[in-house]
């Protein structure tokens, strides 16, 4: 549910934790598919999944 | 010529080690800035939501902080030793660091020799002139 009631520093500080989110998103994405280790693989990829899930809510208070 | 080659395959080449260190890093910024909302949040749902992000957030830390140990990546691994252990090595490490000195250690009137040999106009030390005073003193009273 989205809040309107936001003050300007709220929403900013949010969208910084939002933009860096996606960009934590794109680097364990890319860096799940290049890495050799195939646990390593396994694990940047699920965190990956619970990235975009952190995205989704941020998403959700901004509006 | 490998930035070259980067950029025409379009593919990093950082090792596995250097991509866990940069996801490491770069989720302590994340962290920051999840406390720097929490601060600034005044409605409780959003400082409740932040708040269980960030606790995620650290869950991830952690993940990967054991593997970069697992790997012996750690960067302050060396300094995770249990208490006993570096304990000893500090132990070990001053009892060494006195043994080298002490052979590197001369004396305080040998060391004067040694600089008044090798530059003449210099100053006596305080501890030479007293010592002069006295025996000077001492002649005088002879």
């Amino acid at each position: 549910m989205p809040f309107d009631n936001l003050s300007q520093r709220e929403r900013n500080c949010l969208e910084d934790v939002w933009q860096m989110e996606n960009l934590n998103i794109a680097k364990f994405s890319a860096y799940a598919e290049q890495c050799g280790d195939q646990n390593i693989k396994l694990a940047l990829a699920d965190i990956a999944r619970t990235k975009r899930h952190h995205v989704s809510k941020i998403k959700q208070l901004l509006g | 010529m490998n930035n070259l080659n980067r950029a025409a395959t379009g593919r990093s080449t950082l090792s596995d080690r250097e991509m866990l260190y940069d996801l490491f890093v770069s989720g302590k910024y994340l962290s920051l800035l999840y406390d720097q909302a929490l601060m600034s949040s005044t409605n409780d749902r959003v400082r409740a939501t932040i708040e269980a992000l960030q606790q995620s957030e650290h869950q991830m830390a952690e993940t990967l902080s054991t593997m970069l140990q697992q790997h012996g990546w750690h960067p302050n691994q060396a300094s995770r030793q249990p208490f006993g252990q570096r304990q000893e090595t500090s132990e070990n490490l001053s009892v060494n660091r006195s043994r080298e000195t002490s052979g590197n250690r001369c004396s305080a009137s040998s060391r004067d020799k040694i600089i008044s040999e090798n530059i003449p106009n210099r100053r006596p030390s305080q501890a030479r002139r007293t010592q002069a005073k006295s025996e000077l003193s001492n002649l005088s009273l002879d």
